[in-house]
């Protein structure tokens, strides 16, 4: 087979400041043939997304690299300058990244960032089907919509659809469907399997999924510190040595129920006046005004040391939620109560520092500017070296440092990291980073919304067993907002299921595959089901 | 309501409590307009007397402050107790010359800043170093030297003639052109560097923004990327540094203006100040005000314009 793409002895280094060097890729060869679908497997930080920005040939910046040969169709890329290798990229390349809600412009309709993309989508009606063929049931309100208005989920399936839009011939995804829901990770997938068997397009799929490369690859490569180290025909799910999470993390029977959080009737809409402003609606102009009940009278109650995880679909309101909780967001109306006073109206230094928030988007969550020490120490630094409510004892700079490198220690980061800044980190390495920071107050109680999403599935256990165990210890509640049912089944207590506002039925996770029986319950457990068949 | 009417409700209460101010401030600085006349051996005493009696300034504070509001609504800001003219007028001139200076060296600024900030690579950092230079020289020294190098290598005259001088339109121009040259060069170099570095910066972080990013991936046209990816991506802060340029066009010339005798507000001002010449520094202030809540203003609507999370916010 005529190869489409062919690398011979790629070897990429990064720039560090003060004259290091980190080597990232070390003699690469690959090679993808025409309308072969290869899939990209290894731990973060391992370079994968490296690979993928060479062969793109973008964000290269502070990078040096030695290759023997990169030809794409019988063109030498090394050959080609800056504007050909873009002009390539317009027509014969597609990509798809993986924080999705910051590769939109957030200035710029749907539409319009649809129509950039040129190919099918150049007219409004292209982006339209486009729009449609990626999964959407209201296209028209979609391609209207400015990137803030949509899920992250939502906001992915967009940027599949400006991939395809030039009908690549190669097609490059970076964990593609990592952010998405069960149900929107299946439409994707199909549409991906769709893609590849009507337009014979090459693929080339990073991702943490066993299961997706299975259902997509011909064959899948893993990636190991930089150097290519096996092809996987097959790939089957690394069944290496671990912990059972099942079993380290049931434990909530036996301990003294005490009601840590307390939600009841909350409602939020997007569109009416925010409570603490007390703005008056007036004329938009001509514009429509557009409601969006995210929340609409949410009740649910959270006990002590217990892991319940909400899950739902995107744009069901888990973010909104999880948002109401930790704060940033005020709802209209309804009561939350965190071990027994209020969070509303206004919630206390103390009760801000007991509620941890862990986001998604790793890459807005960390300041690019601080090193990861400091990132650490801010928030004690914030709570004045003082941990709220604790013992009142004050934290001297040396004991701060020595607390970052310990907490640094329990998220699985060598020591090293301390120094490096986000921007030097993989996606994984990040969300790592976000939990240890989170963990620095000793909260009570610990939010995590999507927050294990985009990592591998070892380091995802490896964390579920670190709050497994924080929580045996320091009596750490937590709440994971996810869409992911199967995961969470074994690792969580309690699931309650959230569909458009509401939390539809709560059951104990060991019997939630039988009790279940909202509809919104039952799709997710199709899907995930669905998944199972096909290993 | 609305927060835009709530901001022009805002300003409108601000504008209120600064005149108040200033009438408080002008009352409780020691001396008044007479104070000096008096130490004039060529007045009589009985004179004098008229002439307080003629003015407003013998009447209690809070009348003579109920008085100027009433005419103040009206557009009627008062008499100049110095130039015996109406302060409109008087400041009308005065404001029309200072604008136009301001004006025309911020929008210099604005251009070249634009300009030499958008480029890369070795030109950036020249422009960088040429831009700290120009930080660091003292905006009235820096005029001097413009001042010193015209009167060395130009057969310019930089020095104001005042009287304009008689002949057609173009002329006219011509001569005023010659006369503001200097000036409005002085205003670009002191304010370049400000805008040069924020625009660089601006354009530094936009060139990293993973939507910046990801439009460079997708292969998009280089002329939609620039105006409609990166621009936007650099706006945020570049329009509030706009606003506060705005802001300040009244108040920012004044070395200028003093330096090179621009016949502008700064002056007129300042002389009013030293002869307490109320109506004239009430009025003044109040210009300086309402200019920069509508530069601030202006600044909020592009803003609002731009960013469409901020009208989601304000909806």
């Amino acid at each position: 087979m005529q190869p489409i793409l062919a690398i011979e002895d790629l070897s990429l280094v990064y720039r560090l400041p003060k004259g290091r060097r980190l080597g990232v890729l070390r003699r690469v060869s690959l090679s993808i043939g025409a309308g072969e679908v290869v899939g990209l497997l290894g731990p973060s930080g391992s370079g994968k997304t490296s690979l993928l920005r060479y062969i793109l040939g973008v964000g290269m910046e502070g990078s040096e690299s030695k290759c023997a040969l990169l030809k794409f169709e019988d063109m030498n890329l090394l050959a080609m300058n800056h504007w050909q290798r873009h002009r390539l990229r317009r027509e014969r390349m597609g990509i798809i990244f993986q924080d999705p809600t910051h590769r939109l412009s957030a200035f710029r309709r749907i539409r319009r960032q649809l129509e950039d993309a040129g190919g099918s989508c150049s007219s409004e009606s292209g982006a339209l089907a486009s729009l449609e063929r990626v999964g959407f049931v209201d296209p028209g309100r979609i391609a209207s919509s400015f990137p803030y208005e949509l899920s992250g989920g939502e906001c992915q399936r967009i940027a599949t659809a400006q991939a395809i839009a030039a009908n690549p011939m190669l097609l490059l995804a970076d964990e593609p469907t990592s952010a998405l829901d069960t149900v929107a990770q299946r439409q994707i997938l199909d549409l991906m399997l769709k893609i590849r068997r009507e337009r014979k397009v090459a693929m080339m799929v990073i991702s943490h999924d066993p299961e997706l490369l299975r259902a997509l690859a011909d064959r899948v490569l893993r990636l190991h510190d930089g150097v290519i180290v096996g092809h996987v025909p097959s790939p089957a799910r690394s069944r290496s040595p671990r912990s059972k999470p099942g079993t380290t993390l049931q434990m909530t029977g036996e301990r003294a129920t005490q009601s840590v959080l307390d939600v009841r009737d909350l409602t939020l809409t997007f569109g009416l006046p925010q409570p603490e402003t007390g703005w008056m609606p007036l004329p938009d102009w001509g514009r429509t005004r557009k409601f969006h009940a995210a929340l609409q009278g949410v009740n649910f109650s959270v006990q002590q040391g217990s892991f319940v995880a909400v899950v739902g679909r995107s744009g069901s309101g888990k973010s909104t939620l999880a948002a109401c909780i930790a704060g940033i967001a005020l709802p209209q109306s309804g009561e939350m109560l965190f071990c027994e006073k209020p969070l509303l109206p206004v919630r206390s230094q103390e009760q801000r520092a007991q509620i941890q928030l862990i986001l998604q988007d790793t890459v807005g969550a960390l300041n690019p500017r601080l090193t990861v020490a400091q990132i650490l120490e801010e928030p004690l630094r914030i709570h004045r070296n003082q941990l709220p409510g604790k013992s009142g004892r004050r934290y001297t700079d040396k004991q701060m440092q020595a607390r970052a490198y310990s907490i640094l220690g329990d998220v699985s980061l060598a020591p090293e990291y301390l120094t490096r800044t986000p921007a030097q980190l993989s996606g994984g390495e990040r969300q790592r980073v976000a939990i240890a920071r989170a963990l620095m107050l000793q909260p009570t109680l610990l939010l995590l919304d999507e927050a294990l999403t985009g990592l591998d599935h070892d380091l995802q256990d490896s964390i579920l067993e670190l709050l497994g165990d924080l929580r045996r210890h320091k009596e750490l509640t937590c709440i994971h907002f996810t869409h992911d049912l199967r995961r969470m089944l074994i690792a969580a207590d309690q699931i309650a299921v959230m569909d458009e506002g509401l939390i539809v039925e709560v059951h104990p996770a060991w019997e939630f595959a039988r009790k279940a029986c909202h509809p919104a319950s039952v799709r997710l457990l199709d899907a995930m089901l669905l998944d199972a068949e096909e290993q | 309501m609305h927060p835009l009417a709530r901001r022009l409700l805002y300003s409108l209460v601000s504008l209120i409590a600064i005149s108040m101010l200033c009438f408080a401030l002008l009352r409780a600085a020691p001396g008044d307009y007479f104070s000096e006349l008096r130490l004039e051996p060529g007045l009589s005493q009985k004179t004098l007397t008229t002439m307080e009696e003629q003015s407003d300034l013998s009447k209690p504070l809070i009348e003579r402050y109920a008085l100027w509001c009433k005419a103040a609504v009206r557009g009627d800001f008062g008499l100049s107790l110095t130039y015996h003219l109406p302060v409109v007028q008087l400041l009308g001139e005065r404001i029309a010359n200072t604008l136009m200076l301001a004006g025309l060296g911020l929008l210099g600024a604005w251009i070249l800043g634009l300009l030499l900030g958008s480029v890369t690579g070795w030109p950036a950092i020249a422009a960088r170093a040429f831009a700290a230079l120009l930080w660091s020289i003292p905006e009235p020294i820096l005029a001097l030297l413009l001042l010193l190098g015209a009167l060395r290598f130009h057969a310019l005259s930089p020095l104001v003639e005042i009287s304009s001088p008689a002949g057609s339109s173009w002329m006219h121009l011509r001569s005023l052109a010659g006369r503001i040259a200097l000036p409005a060069l002085a205003m670009t170099l002191g304010y370049l560097p400000v805008v040069l570095r924020h625009v660089q910066r601006g354009l530094d972080a936009a060139r990293r923004a993973p939507a910046v990013e990801a439009a460079r991936a997708h292969g998009f046209t280089r002329r939609r990327i620039l105006l409609s990816y990166l621009l936007p991506e650099a706006a945020t802060p570049l329009i509030s540094l706009l606003g506060l340029g705005i802001g300040s066009l009244l108040s920012a010339s004044l070395f200028v203006e003093v330096l090179f005798g621009w016949p502008g507000l700064g002056q007129l001002l300042l002389n009013a100040i030293l002869a307490r010449d109320t109506n004239i520094v009430v009025a003044g202030v109040l210009c300086s005000a309402v200019m920069l809540i509508t530069g601030n203003l202006f600044a909020d609507l592009l803003l609002w314009l731009h960013d469409p999370r901020l009208r989601a916010v304000a909806r």
